[in-house]
């Protein structure tokens, strides 16, 4: 008797129960970007413009309807989840963020200290975010960014995420997320994010970055000094580098780097930097004979290389003296392999950073010449 | 009840008891040209071989007439016993002096030989009834291997399993089960195999029995097997020689049960569950690889259709973006929840499962053809049910179809639907607590004492029973008879 | 045939190990980063070999009465009395350390999982579910830790592989920086962690092989060493150390933060939640039972099922008195080091060494 009993209890559970997390798939709302500006207005605690961009599932599979890919909405708002509840009265269904993809940060926002940790901790406290959101900076608003790209190219994720992904085709930008971010701040102080603009036709552009130092806005850099960072922090893939030679333009095509750091700490601090780099002869010009002959053109082409390539770090490396943003690792470095002075000058990095002598030795390899001499 | 002298007395009790039995025949002889004395042979037509009868016991009867010219008075007392030592032919003579085992036999097939002056009647060897050929079973067909199957005599059968041990050790035990049935039930093992404890086990539990009738070995399949709260078969049948055979020669014992063609096999695991027959027929890769996809064929189709409810309806943040876009887009205009959709599309496919049992032939396929074609394609193209339902209604399906024992299949059909409940009510936390309770309740399971879940749980883990489960290892490091059935002689074959 | 109460030394050591490994290791790392930073793995492995003795001393224990349950030596060293005083302690220490693993559990599942299903629906299903394992014996629990072992190593192998493409080794740098005056407090938030070894206090005499047991136990106790470690350095290194510190639960985030969509590998937190139930549940389990049989000696019942399900409000209740996350890890865990230590570290040895008195003295 008591075994019948207990049976019916079980059976009769699932009937009290409401299933208070059965949302079906297709009456949620998946948000795949997601912009914040300053709100223009200084009272108020709403002190963000906040824009969701969302993908139009009807045009997903082989019914697509015409209409636009994706949809935006834009609110005035708090913080950003504060956001999703306001545009609760505009749209049927509730918001599903673990799909989230890209968060743009507008310019005048990128200023916001305040804000911007407001932001950060929002997004790395959520259960739902997936850490690795890709953050970029905007040099306009983000809401204008992404009203230029929304109904675009059909791509279900979003055509920006799709081109941030992974640094694995170009180093112009240098791909940050979330997590990356969070982490970058935890030890130096500084990090480095996309820069994504609008170009004269209306369409998005991701090239350079954007300094950002203690969690606001630092300064701009251009495509080149991030190669540049890029290629000191052994995070380059794939670049090639235009060089002249002998009125001639060389166009060599990097493959693989090493960097070595060797950095001693004494009454002054020395950075000795040696970048090893690996890549093949992507293009020369093509002569009546074989234009390359001999060994000695080949280390003179790397010469040429080496030092165009110097030229392009050491503008790098001042501007960041300037700016007193070490994006190079040299701090990291210190606090790890040297943890007990870190702990002296850590406080006093800023500075420090600016006086310490950085020896930058780059060796350029031509290992392939592709197919003709 | 004696039977008397009097032949007289012995028919009149004999009818009295079979009265209305229009299907027993009554044949008088009478033996000896000067004596006369009757004989009367008894026996049930369409259960007795007339064909013996008529050759063999009447022929020699009537050859005792004409030789017994000289011999009727003195011996008259004695004819029985000239009648059995020297004339009958036939093969299986016994004694009998009970009526009411005279009886017994009669309604078995037997034919009794009673002489009037003589207390004893005997009891003929004739049975012979309308049977099957041996061919393959339906149910378990291999590619390659042996075609024949058992058949509905239980003396067939322990023929074919014997035909593939001549060893002296196979033993067969004859029992009898069923007040009224008296089904002829024979338990096959090897003596210095097989694990004594659980041989007296089995028949202890048989002895237990006490019951009207045993239609089909699945009822003392369910009377012997000590847990009836499971909807998993803790006792493994099979219809094929070959597999019982193997078996047996594993250290298990076999049960053969009379008017059925499915022999029961004790004790069994989950282990044995993943093997086929066809296994040990092909090579050791490709059954190892075989054995996998049956493995995850078991996995998929219980767990196929609350999978799809889980990530639907609770949790589509676990599937990577562009297929979650991808499923919404497909279930849009459906008008039904992903969990009404799923119990609707399981329940229907179903009704296509037994509603194609029942109807053989023909009319079975085009079941098959009606229900799944266009039923299917009708649900997607009236918007009724989204696509990638449908297809994981049809995996779940096929791989039901891909599992090795029926049984076994059968329970795990149950459980799918268990599981869909959890899931609509929990998501994918339902989920896992129904397999964590699964996983508790094989380890509660045992079979004749050993543990259900070996080799997984522990039984065979170090002896490597392992071998032949989830993969199939090549026959040369299979040294070891598995430990689950406790062998007395734990190799199986040395090495010269 | 399989004689019934045997378990073997295989079982026991899978026992050990799906028991110890459960609610604790999602926020180890983390807990431990808090006091010491990239050196948290020292107070792991040490807290790890902390617990070798108390092995050993069971091990001496049942050797020196052979064939007797742990419940019938203390009776016969302690007396009666004293001996179910212990029990009672022993009784209180798994009913609030069940509170402690299942409210953790509940505030996991809610957060990564079910955010709208009230967490008593998903403390009671637990419980309900545990109590159909803790209501059988304790060979049941070893077949059962058998089964799960297998999933639980492949967890960590596939967290591992998983991590391997994006993680920055150098971030588990510097080493040996730490202030080793918090060495203690690091063993103490870590010595937590081994909780539930005291299963094999149980299991110890049902063995079918007393041998080998030592060594099968001791393996158990490498084993989580390893795979604590393991969870540790790859928290580290994937999110560095600053991170780590603040994530709640890093094992989990650790799976979050992989994303190769080349490979299709997007949100596998879904697959490491999913494996991580059955995992608590396994170490639930055990516990659950150890609680049964307690109160079925100190009320001297025949069997132990008659305190399972009672038990389930009065577990439920008390995980739900601190208010929120913090307070379980900080008030529940400070109430909890007290009581582990006097039940699952004073008590073997105080029984023990009783042992030994006693046999000194019937010497003499």
């Amino acid at each position: 008797m008591k075994k019948l009993l207990v049976i019916i209890l079980l059976f009769l559970l699932p009937f009290t129960t409401g299933c208070w997390d059965k949302v079906e798939i297709e009456q949620r709302v998946f948000v795949t970007e997601i912009g914040i500006d300053k709100n223009g207005k200084e009272e108020g605690i709403n002190k963000m413009t906040v824009t969701y961009q969302y993908p139009n599932i009807n045009n997903i599979g082989k019914d697509s309807g015409g209409g636009s890919s994706n949809f935006l909405i834009t609110t005035e708002s708090s913080s950003v989840f504060q956001a999703g509840r306001q545009f609760m009265t505009k749209v049927p269904f509730p918001f599903y963020y673990k799909h989230l993809k890209v968060v743009i940060l507008g310019n005048e926002f990128l200023k916001e200290e305040n804000l911007i940790r407001v932001v950060l901790d929002e997004l790395n406290r959520d259960t739902k975010i997936n850490k690795r959101v890709r953050i970029l900076a905007a040099d306009t608003t983000a809401k204008e960014i992404m009203e230029a790209s929304f109904n675009k190219e059909q791509r279900t994720e979003g055509t920006i995420y799709a081109t941030v992904r992974d640094n694995r085709n170009t180093s112009s930008y240098t791909t940050k997320s979330l997590a990356d971010i969070v982490t970058d701040f935890d030890i130096a102080g500084v990090t480095l994010i996309p820069r994504i603009s609008l170009d004269e036709k209306g369409s998005f552009v991701v090239s350079g970055g954007c300094i950002l130092k203690n969690y606001h806005f630092l300064d701009w850099i251009d495509p080149v000094e991030n190669k540049v960072i890029n290629l000191i922090n052994g995070d380059m893939v794939i670049e090639t580098i235009d060089v002249i030679y002998e009125q001639n333009l060389i166009s060599y095509a990097i493959s693989e780097t090493e960097t070595r750091r060797d950095i001693k700490v004494d009454d002054k601090i020395t950075a000795d930097i040696n970048v090893q780099v690996e890549g093949y002869l992507q293009g020369y010009t093509l002569s009546d004979k074989s234009s390359i002959e001999n060994d000695e053109i080949i280390m003179n082409m790397e010469k040429a290389i080496e030092s165009e390539m110097m030229k392009a770090a050491r503008r790098t490396i001042s501007h960041m003296k300037e700016v007193k943003a070490d994006l190079i690792g040299i701090g990291e470095h210190i606090s790890k392999y040297h943890p007990k002075e870190w702990d002296k000058i850590e406080n006093d990095w800023d500075d420090i950073f600016s006086e310490v002598e950085i020896n930058l030795n780059i060796d350029v390899k031509i290992r392939r010449i592709g197919l003709t001499r | 009840m004696n039977i008397s002298i009097n032949l007289n007395e012995n028919v009149n009790a004999i009818k009295e008891v079979l009265k209305n039995c229009d299907d027993v025949v009554y044949r008088t002889i009478e033996v000896g040209e000067s004596s006369k004395t009757k004989t009367l042979m008894v026996f049930v037509d369409g259960l007795a071989n007339g064909k013996v009868i008529s050759e063999f016991a009447i022929e020699s009867i009537l050859k005792i007439s004409k030789l017994n010219k000289i011999n009727t008075e003195s011996i008259m007392s004695n004819i029985s016993e000239k009648v059995s030592d020297e004339f009958l032919a036939i093969h299986d003579i016994k004694e009998e002096y009970d009526l009411d085992k005279v009886i017994e036999m009669i309604l078995i097939g037997e034919t009794a030989l009673l002489i009037d002056g003589s207390d004893k009647a005997l009891i003929l060897s004739t049975r012979g009834w309308p049977s099957r050929n041996v061919a393959e079973p339906p149910n378990e067909t291999v590619v390659r291997g042996p075609r024949d199957g058992f058949t509905e005599i239980v003396r067939t059968n322990t023929a074919l399993v014997r035909r593939r041990i001549r060893d002296p050790k196979l033993k067969v035990k004859s029992m009898q089960v069923g007040r009224r049935s008296k089904t002829d039930i024979a338990i096959m093992y090897i003596e210095d195999i097989a694990s004594d404890e659980i041989l007296n086990e089995v028949i202890r539990r048989i002895e237990k029995i006490d019951i009207d009738a045993i239609g089909e070995s699945a009822l003392l399949e369910s009377l012997i097997d000590g847990n009836h709260l499971t909807p998993f078969p803790l006792i493994e049948n099979t219809e094929r020689p070959d597999a019982v055979a193997a078996s047996i020669l594993e250290g298990r014992i076999a049960i053969l049960t009379d008017n059925t063609p499915f022999a029961l096999l004790v004790p069994t695991t989950v282990g044995t569950f993943f093997q086929s027959s066809e296994d040990y027929y092909t090579k050791w890769p490709m059954a190892s690889i075989f054995r996998f996809i049956r493995l995850s064929a078991a996995l998929l189709t219980v767990l196929s259709p609350a999978l799809y409810i889980a990530i639907t309806s609770f949790h589509p943040g676990l599937i990577p973006s562009v297929l979650a876009f991808y499923v919404a887009a497909s279930r849009i205009n459906v008008p039904f929840p992903a969990v009404v959709e799923s119990f609707l599309m399981e329940l229907t496919i179903e009704l296509l499962r037994e509603s194609g049992t029942r109807v053989a032939g023909p009319i079975g396929s085009t079941i098959g053809i009606v229900g799944g074609i266009i039923i299917g394609q009708a649900a997607v193209e009236a918007g009724v049910v989204s696509p990638l339902k449908i297809i994981i209604a049809a995996v779940t399906t096929i791989s039901f179809f891909a599992i090795a024992n029926y049984e076994w299949a059968l329970a795990l059909r149950v459980i799918r639907f268990i599981f869909m409940i959890l899931a609509s009510i929990l998501g994918l936390y339902g989920i896992m607590l129904g397999v964590a309770v699964l996983i508790v309740h094989f380890a509660r399971l045992d079979s004749f004492g050993v543990p259900f879940a070996s080799p997984f749980s522990g039984l065979g883990l170090k002896e490597g029973d392992l071998k032949d489960t989830i993969v199939k290892a090549p026959i040369q490091k299979l040294k070891f008879r598995p430990i689950f059935t406790f062998p007395k002689d734990k190799r199986r074959f040395r090495e010269r | 045939m399989q004689k019934k109460n045997v378990i073997s030394n295989n079982q026991i050591k899978n026992l050990l190990v799906t028991t110890i490994i459960g609610v604790g290791i999602l926020s180890l790392p983390s807990n431990i980063a808090v006091v010491l930073d990239n050196d948290g793995w020292i107070a792991v492995l040490v807290s790890g070999l902390l617990i070798i003795p108390f092995i050993l001393i069971i091990d001496k224990l049942f050797k020196m009465y052979p064939n007797k349950t742990i419940f019938e030596i203390g009776e016969e060293v302690l007396g009666k009395f004293i001996f179910k005083i212990f029990l009672i302690i022993i009784a209180i220490y798994a009913t609030i350390t069940l509170a402690y693993s299942i409210r953790v559990f509940g505030e996991v599942i809610k957060a990564y999982l079910l955010e709208r299903t009230p967490i008593a629906v998903i403390i009671i299903t637990m419980l309900l579910a545990t109590s159909y394992a803790s209501r059988a014996e304790i060979e049941i629990l070893g077949r059962v830790a058998t089964m799960v072992y297998p999933i639980l190593l492949a967890l960590f192998i596939f967290l591992f592989l998983i991590n391997m493409p994006k993680s920055d080794y150098t971030d588990i740098l510097p080493l040996f920086n730490a202030d080793f005056t918090k060495l203690p407090r690091g063993i103490m938030v870590t010595i937590f962690s081994y909780a539930g070894y005291e299963i094999i206090m149980v299991a110890y005499p049902l063995t079918d092989n007393r041998k080998d047991t030592l060594k099968y136990t001791l393996r158990g106790l490498f084993i989580v060493i390893g795979i604590y470690l393991a969870a540790f350095f790859i928290s580290l290194s994937q999110l560095g150390v600053n991170q780590l510190k603040r994530t709640l639960w890093p094992t989990i985030a650790i799976a979050k933060e992989v994303d190769l969509p080349g490979y299709f590998l997007e949100n596998l937190d879904g697959i490491v939640i999913a494996l991580w139930v059955l995992i608590v549940y396994t170490s639930v389990g055990p516990l659950f039972y150890i609680g049964g049989k307690t109160l079925s000696y100190i009320f001297n019942t025949k069997s132990h099922d008659v305190f399972i399900l009672p038990l389930i409000p009065i577990i439920y209740l008390i995980s739900m008195i601190p208010d929120n996350i913090i307070s379980v890890y900080d008030e529940m865990g400070r109430i909890l080091s007290y009581f582990l230590i006097a039940s699952i570290m004073a008590v073997p040895a105080i029984i023990f060494f009783a042992a030994l008195i006693k046999r000194r003295r019937r010497r003499t």
